[in-house]
């Protein structure tokens, strides 16, 4: 169930809301409890007894690794985590590159499995917390329904952000209290839906038709059209999803860390990683990258394990060549700014950097992303080459090109003008003048009206990190 | 004080947003409470309620039935839908929306209907042209009592309507007349009823078509029921074109969802006049057949149901299976009649009319009984390999016989290869196939000539082997 899905909007979400808001103690995190499996199963079925598996064998392991006992229980742990991620996302990819080499075909056993939603999140959130209570950054939870609020919370349970339990222990004990907080997290709510549904879903469209072009069919001016308007579509849709889980968040009085801080200003891929999900690469630097050695060892090995975690991320993304690749090419992009720029143009804001270097290195390697397959991503990099077919918008790409498509495209596209420390989501945030306040309102009200308009009479469109 | 007011405006306006988000959230909900349940859109019905237990079964099959029948029920969505509609043809200066498009200036059109409205999908297109083409060879052969009835889109009969926004829709109109007049050429005066040839005609005279609707006008769609009646009579009943008509302003789905609630003045049948009712009397025609049909024989329904007293009607939407193989046996006729935007769409394996559906498989059992009937069909040969194999020449029907051995659920697929130039001698579309259970099946299947001295290849699927197989005259 996503959360521009009617049934999301109109008939789970009011009723958790008033579930949520009507408990208290420890009954209020029973609700969310109860709220989120409810959740899961609406969508997922059964599969909801492995995020209730998770839910208890982390919870009752975490008790036995308390102030750094027993590593080989945390290993133990984190490989129960892993295996049940591999055998759900990873074991028909890999099974594959195993029968590519031994002529069998044992990805035939893996095909049937599906992919529980949001397995990749909540299992890096369970790993998390494993290890941090090995670690002593936090005491096991001895609330078995408060963990399990904290591991299944709906806002976050699909797409993310991956919250760390030690960020967010205290908001479950208590929570948050105050108008202003719910306010602030109903408008981030509203903020985030509108950027999902009026501006990433059309700026999808047009990015569909384009990527979908058969190859050889598509010129250069459509290629640089699907790539703009596909970066502009998982900005849109993937941080408006984080809004939307942190306002949900809120208005449930539990704060979660920012996911997204204005990635497309960045003036190098370094930075851009600091500001693009977050949560993620926060995680694997402190999970992965610092264990393997982080920076602290020879220079060659820092470059093995920047390309390591960044094979991983992409990995993480998707069980498929393209995620890998992808994953490399920017693991390349960071040693190689760490080589030559020795984190000299980190912090510099400069407009050059950002549109003649930073830009089109993400915008290439969205192709990658975004592409069915490798031999997909390689044929429409093709396209994008200068010497590649005209300029002409086939009938097809330019069909796509709706008022509202446009609209969205423009909109979209001031996300990589504006100044680094401007932000829509902080304007909304932050205290202002009445008249700001007030204009703020104004705002929310004009978007539910489009937003009700759009979601009721318009088709559906799940989030694209559902599938992570 | 000022503080005070301040902190109490400043309370104020955090309420009003949280109120505005709890507004948004169960608008729909009360709406439905407060107002009741729309009505259905015109030859529609809502997604029916699941039942409580299907709501907790792991497939979300009822989940997602429980979020269409709340949808479908509420009257705030429909109002939306024509809202937004009519906001954004003044904004944009034309429509645009999944299914239909405007094309000149107070028209809208149909868009063609391919795999996500999507032209560039000729492969899927090519597949179902095929698909179609063997379906009409098969019925030929075997002189099965089937027709094809074709309602040709709005932008077939007015091409001059694809302007403006349509425009860029026409070479995907082009593309799928072209393959659908190709697989339908060969039967044009015996299994298949095209409409389009008699609707060219009659816009001679008037408007066939309605301007905010897709659907055709009532003359001219009792004309279209005429000559269907025509095929199955082998009379000439073009005396439907002079029928008594009147004009009126109508309202419609289509106006209301894409539009305005605008009423266009359209001709209608005078039902009230006393030459009409003495016209459908006149041309009754007692036959015991299956009609099943979409929304542009439903135009003339009462017409439809005067004039052939004792058929049997399925719609599309109601009956996607098919009807029952018990009524398909019983039917003197079957007409399946079709808008040609939907056609091509309606062919896949499970739909009825593909191998599996049911009347799929009544054409297939069509088939082997005239093989039975007209072929001297020996002993099958043991067949070596499953390689392509070439049928024996002749100028009459063929007939194919084929023994099969499963040791659990199979299917046998027998691919013939294409006439003329094509992509390559076969395709996915040139394929019958049948479903085998466990144990000995026998498959006997009638080919037109045409086939003759042409190749077949015969595979399965599942744990079956092919153990004979002869071709004869």
């Amino acid at each position: 169930m996503s959360f521009s899905d009617p049934a999301f909007l109109f008939l789970f979400l009011p009723l958790a809301l008033i579930l949520i808001t009507l408990t208290t103690g420890r009954w209020r995190n029973g609700a969310i409890l109860a709220a989120s499996l409810g959740f899961y199963f609406w969508g997922s079925g059964l599969a909801v007894l492995i995020l209730v598996f998770s839910i208890l064998f982390n919870w009752g392991l975490a008790h036995r690794l308390a102030g750094g006992k027993a590593p080989r229980l945390l290993a133990f742990g984190a490989s129960v985590n892993l295996l049940l991620l591999g055998l759900f996302k990873y074991a028909f990819f890999f099974a594959g590159v195993l029968d590519g080499f031994t002529g069998a075909s044992s990805a035939n056993l893996f095909m049937a499995i599906a992919l529980p939603v949001g397995i990749s999140f909540f299992t890096f959130q369970a790993v998390s917390y494993l290890a941090d209570v090995h670690r002593g950054d936090t005491a096991p939870e001895r609330d078995i329904v408060l963990f399990g609020a904290y591991l299944s919370f709906f806002p976050q349970l699909v797409a993310g952000p991956i919250v760390r339990f030690r960020d967010v222990a205290s908001d479950y004990r208590s929570p948050v209290p105050g108008l202003s907080i719910r306010a602030g997290g109903a408008m981030r709510f509203v903020h985030g839906l509108a950027k999902k549904v009026l501006i990433a879903d059309p700026a999808g469209a047009v990015a569909d038709a384009c990527f979908a072009a058969p190859p050889g069919e598509l010129g250069m001016a459509a290629a640089w059209l699907g790539v703009l308007a596909y970066t502009i579509q998982i900005y849109f849709d993937f941080s408006g999803y984080s809004d939307m889980a942190i306002g949900l968040g809120r208005m449930c009085g539990i704060r979660f860390l920012e996911n997204f801080e204005r990635p497309y200003s960045s003036s190098t891929l370094t930075e851009f990683w600091r500001r693009w999900h977050i949560s993620l690469s926060s995680w694997f630097r402190d999970y992965l990258y610092i264990p393997l050695g982080g920076n602290r060892l020879s220079a060659l090995k820092t470059y093995r394990n920047l390309f390591i975690v960044f094979a991983v991320t992409g990995l993480w993304h998707g069980a498929a060549w393209q995620f890998v690749v992808w994953g490399l090419y920017h693991g390349a992009f960071l040693a190689g700014e760490r080589w030559l720029l020795k984190g000299k143009a980190l912090h510099q804001q400069t407009i050059w950097l950002r549109f003649f270097y930073l830009l089109p290195a993400v915008m290439v390697g969205w192709v990658f992303f975004r592409a069915d397959d490798l031999a997909s991503a390689m044929m429409y990099l093709g396209a994008m080459a200068p010497a590649a077919s005209g300029f002409g918008l086939d009938p097809e790409i330019a069909r796509t090109l709706t008022g509202p498509a446009i609209i969205a495209l423009v909109a979209g596209s001031v996300i990589f003008l504006l100044p680094r420390g401007q932000s829509a989501g902080a304007w909304l945030s932050r205290e202002g003048t009445m008249s700001v306040e007030w204009l703020k309102t104004a705002y929310a009200a004009a978007a539910l009206i489009l937003l009700m308009t759009n979601v009721l009479s318009g088709q559906f469109s799940p989030f694209l990190y559902f599938r992570f | 004080m000022k503080q005070s007011t301040r902190i109490l405006s400043r309370r104020f306006a955090l309420l009003v947003r949280l109120g505005l988000l709890a507004l948004f959230l169960v608008l729909p909900l009360a709406s439905l409470a407060v107002m009741g349940q729309s009505a259905p859109y015109t030859q529609r019905s809502h997604t029916p309620w699941p039942s409580p237990l299907s709501l907790l079964s792991h497939e979300n099959a009822g989940r997602e039935a429980l979020a269409s029948a709340f949808l479908d029920r509420l009257v705030l969505r429909r109002e939306l839908i024509s809202w937004r509609n009519r906001l954004y043809a003044p904004v944009f200066s034309y429509v645009d929306t999944t299914m239909v498009v405007s094309g000149k200036p107070g028209i809208l059109v149909y868009k063609p209907s391919l795999e996500a409205w999507d032209c560039r999908h000729l492969n899927t297109l090519q597949h179902a042209a095929d698909r179609l083409e063997l379906i009409l060879e098969i019925a030929a052969a075997a002189e099965a009592p089937f027709h094809l009835a074709i309602a040709p889109n709005k932008a077939t009969i007015e091409p001059d309507a694809r302007a403006g926004r349509a425009r860029l829709y026409g070479s995907c109109y082009e593309a799928v007349r072209d393959r659908l007049e190709a697989a339908i050429a060969p039967y044009d005066r015996t299994l298949v009823i095209d409409h389009a040839p008699l609707l060219r005609d009659l816009r001679e005279t008037g408007p066939v078509f309605r301007r905010l609707d897709t659907h055709w006008t009532e003359p001219a769609g009792l004309a279209a029921i005429g000559q269907m009646l025509g095929r199955l009579t082998g009379h000439d009943h073009q005396v439907f074109s002079g029928a008594p008509v009147n004009q009126a302003g109508l309202g419609g789905d289509l106006a209301d969802m894409i539009l305005s609630p605008e009423r266009e003045t359209v001709p209608v049948l005078n039902q009230e006049d006393p030459a009409y009712t003495a016209l459908l009397e006149a041309n009754r025609f007692s036959g015991h057949g299956l009609v099943i049909h979409d929304s542009f024989y439903l135009t003339n329904w009462t017409a439809l149901r005067a004039l052939l007293p004792n058929a049997r009607w399925h719609q599309h939407w109601e009956a996607m299976a098919g009807p029952e193989r018990e009524e398909l046996s019983q039917a003197e006729f079957v007409v399946f009649q079709s808008v040609e935007r939907s056609l091509l769409t309606y062919l896949g394996n499970t739909h009825m009319l593909g191998w599996d559906g049911t009347l799929g498989q009544w054409l297939l059992d069509q088939s082997a009984s005239a093989a039975d009937r007209i072929c001297e069909l020996g002993a099958a040969s043991p067949l070596a390999h499953t390689g392509p194999v070439q049928l024996p020449g002749s100028n009459t029907p063929l007939c194919l016989r084929v023994e099969v051995e499963a040791d659990g659920p199979a299917r046998l697929r027998l691919e013939l290869e294409r006439s003329g130039a094509g992509a390559g001698p076969f395709g996915e579309g040139r394929s019958v196939s049948w479903q085998l259970d466990s144990g000995a099946s026998l498959i006997l299947l009638t080919l037109p000539a045409s086939m003759a001295g042409r190749t077949v290849r015969l595979n399965t699927e599942g744990p079956a082997s092919i153990t004979g197989f002869s071709a004869a005259r």
